[in-house]
């Protein structure tokens, strides 16, 4: 048992100067010793908590001197303790970078010096070229009698969290912008059909449009009023419902559906599309309406822009092949001429028998309905216009491709055969486009047998069915054939090896094969050239 | 305008278009010629005969054969087949290479029935003439063939118009002698009168232009 004693000795004099005696005490201070050592350990203890927590404190006196701080703002700040200790909080390098920083400071502390408490978030350098953001709080400390002492500050870096609610808010931001800024009109629809979220298209969208999306605003259910309107008659209204049910009642992840509808601004058309919203909960679905009609007119005016193409080319053979046209014409005009010539002197001469002029005439009336053929034949050729697709044969096909190059064939020696099928083929085309496929692939054929040829010029036409759902229709020739550089270009738009024309031919007789879900190709070699269109069957409807 | 005409004489119809084959037809054998069909130019070349005058109404554009390469085979037979050209689309190069081909007349189609049997009328004729001239020409030039050498000298001089005394002096013989020839000329040569003598001439001239010019 150790005890603490204080000695202390006390030497007395008398009036002389004479020393008399000398007093010693002891006290045993055992007591007061321990209360101190418990007091310095209890307050080394508080100082090492304090210095382990990542919070910043500090203790001011009521001037707003920094009397201690722990250790965590000097280690995150950089900032030297006797830069900071001893001074006014404000004169500190953690906040002499702005005067009105400064200024918040000094009320902060003094109103916490007059009993008062504060907290804010303030910006604090570290090091010299970053910023880090506290939520600092001032108290004020109170002795045991309710005096107050000294001011308390606390502090919490908070930069991250400040950071993260910033990325937050600024994804929201740009979340939110972005869908105002789209053109689509975007809901989102709950587990009933409500409308739960827009954007700024959805609401703005003018209630004058469709009868059945008008102004559905948030709350609203929207599903009920696709249905209204489809019991109203609306078709694509009920196809919409259909859509949002099957993606509510979980039997398609999303839908997607084309419609049109007229408004004051004419046709409009639209792609609708529902996707499942993809967060737990009761299923939802996000709605966008998109304007289609631009993209809708574009290809409306493509196809236009095709089909004048397709006829500018036709018209351009027409002009091309005119004496062929011409030739074809005149021979059934000639023998009418010389039917009706003669019919009239037999009739003066009385040498024609009533037989006979019978047979002449109907002989003539047979001519010019030949005659009419061919001319309806040019005019349906050369029609602007955009006949539907039909049910033909290609031999009937063929036999007229035949009949316009006749002519052309003949006058170049070249003997043109064609070989058919037995039976019909039918095929669902545009008869004219074919045609016009066929008469400029003939066209080509005779072109390219040379004039000062030593060997007999031939054209051969031929369909036959290569498989069971396709036909295909040939134009061979026995010319110079196409060299393998040339071979690759001949589909290129505006490619030509003949001094005139435009290069167009093979482009667009390509393309009408594509859009009757056919192809074109082509096989050369020196002994000439082969070009086939291959056309699906006609399927007759079951 | 021909009204009628002689069965005995042929035409030819050379023509792919069946419709207009058959109006030719018709309307030459109702004035009455006998009148041949064919599609193409190898088969009339088969079947025509050549050893009468006829003549064939050809078109420009047949498969195969083309009208022009028919009628410059038709050609090589003496003329005895005149050809009248006939075409859907006369274009002037076919109608001037027709011309030097020598055919009779090019008709574009539509053509009448006037102008058609006109044509083929004036071929027939021209035909005809021409079978005429080659037959007399080959009588003339047979009797030529039948002169002896001293005859032919003697018919040269004719030729060119001297009189017995003049011939008689060049050959350096008699003129009693070249009478005598002359006699026996006029006899092999069947020459009555000068007429005739001019006739002969220009035959043989012709004959002669012809050799020199194929």
């Amino acid at each position: 048992m150790v005890r603490w004693v204080h000695e202390r000795g006390v030497n007395q004099f008398d009036v002389d100067g004479t020393p008399l005696r000398c007093v010693g005490t002891v006290q045993d201070v055992t007591e007061q010793v321990e209360t101190h050592s418990a007091l310095r350990t209890g307050h080394d203890r508080l100082r090492a908590v304090l210095d382990t927590i990542y919070g910043f404190v500090g203790l001011f006196s009521l001037d707003g001197t920094l009397v201690e701080a722990n250790e965590a703002p000097f280690e995150r700040t950089g900032v030297r303790r006797e830069e900071a200790i001893g001074r006014m909080l404000w004169e500190t390098p953690w906040f002499n970078y702005s005067p009105q920083v400064q200024k918040r400071i000094r009320d902060a502390v003094n109103q916490a010096a007059e009993g008062g408490s504060a907290r804010f978030e303030v910006e604090v350098p570290i090091g010299t070229d970053d910023f880090m953001t506290i939520d600092v709080a001032f108290e004020p400390l109170r002795d045991p009698r309710g005096i107050i002492v000294n001011v308390i500050g606390f502090a919490v870096d908070i930069t991250q969290r400040k950071r993260a609610e910033e990325l937050l808010r600024e994804s929201e931001v740009f979340t939110r912008t972005t869908l105002d800024a789209l053109p689509a009109r975007i809901a989102v629809l709950d587990e009933h059909g409500c409308v739960s979220h827009t954007n700024r298209s959805w609401r703005d969208f003018p209630a004058a449009c469709c009868t059945f999306w008008q102004a559905a605003p948030e709350g609203v259910n929207y599903l009920q009023l696709c249905e209204g309107a489809s019991a109203r008659g609306i078709e694509s209204a009920a196809r919409l419902a259909q859509g949002i049910r099957d993606v509510l009642e979980n039997r398609m992840s999303e839908f997607s559906l084309e419609h049109d509808c007229q408004t004051a601004e004419g046709r409009q058309w639209f792609l609708s599309r529902g996707t499942r919203y993809p967060a737990p909960g009761p299923t939802r679905i996000v709605l966008v309406h998109a304007d289609i009609t631009s993209v809708k007119q574009a290809e409306e005016q493509m196809k236009d822009l095709r089909h004048q193409l397709y006829h500018a080319a036709r018209v351009a053979t027409l002009g091309e092949m005119a004496a062929g046209f011409a030739h074809e014409l005149n021979q059934p005009l000639a023998a009418i001429r010389l039917y009706a010539e003669g019919c009239a002197e037999g009739i003066d001469g009385g040498a024609l028998s009533s037989h006979d002029l019978q047979e002449r005439l109907g002989e003539i009336a047979k001519l010019t309905e030949h005659c009419g053929q061919v001319i309806h034949g040019l005019r349906h050729f050369a029609t602007a216009h955009q006949p539907r697709r039909e049910v033909v044969d290609v031999g009937e096909v063929i036999r007229q491709v035949v009949q316009f190059m006749g002519h052309e064939c003949r006058s170049s020696g070249i003997v043109c055969e064609v070989e058919l099928p037995d039976d019909p083929v039918h095929v669902y085309v545009n008869t004219i486009q074919i045609q016009q496929v066929l008469l400029n692939l003939t066209r080509n054929a005779v072109e390219s047998i040379p004039e000062n040829r030593i060997y007999p010029g031939q054209i051969t036409i031929r369909a036959w069915v290569t498989s069971e759902d396709e036909v295909a229709i040939s134009v061979s020739d026995n010319g110079q054939g196409i060299d393998a550089e040339t071979m690759k270009r001949i589909f290129e738009p505006f490619f030509t090896t003949k001094s005139s024309g435009l290069g167009m031919g093979l482009k667009i007789s390509q393309s009408i094969a594509r859009t009757h879900n056919g192809r074109l190709d082509c096989q050369s070699d020196g002994q000439g050239t082969t070009f086939a269109i291959h056309l699906p069957l006609w399927e007759e409807p079951a | 305008m021909i009204e009628s005409a002689n069965p005995d004489d042929i035409v030819y119809v050379v023509e792919d278009n069946d419709d207009t084959r058959k109006s030719i037809e018709w309307t030459l054998t109702s004035v009455g010629y006998t009148v041949r069909c064919f599609p193409d130019a190898p088969s009339c070349l088969k079947q025509i005969d050549f050893s009468s005058p006829c003549c064939a109404v050809v078109d420009l554009l047949l498969p195969g054969m083309t009208g022009l390469s028919l009628c410059n085979e038709l050609r090589s037979h003496e003329g005895r087949c005149a050809v009248v050209m006939i075409s859907g689309h006369g274009d002037i190069e076919s109608a001037v290479e027709a011309m030097k081909q020598g055919v009779v007349d090019f008709l574009e189609k539509p053509f009448g029935r006037e102008k058609l049997l006109t044509s083929v009328h004036q071929a027939i004729e021209l035909a005809k003439r021409h079978y005429r001239d080659s037959e007399e020409e080959a009588e003339i030039t047979q009797r030529y063939a039948t002169l002896s050498p001293r005859e032919a000298e003697v018919f040269h001089w004719m030729a060119t118009g001297l009189v017995t005394k003049q011939i008689a002096s060049i050959l350096g013989i008699s003129p009693r002698t070249v009478d005598v020839h002359r006699s026996k000329i006029a006899q092999k040569m069947h020459l009555d009168s000068p007429t005739q003598m001019a006739h002969v001439l220009s035959v043989l001239q012709r004959q002669r232009d012809r050799k020199e010019k194929w």
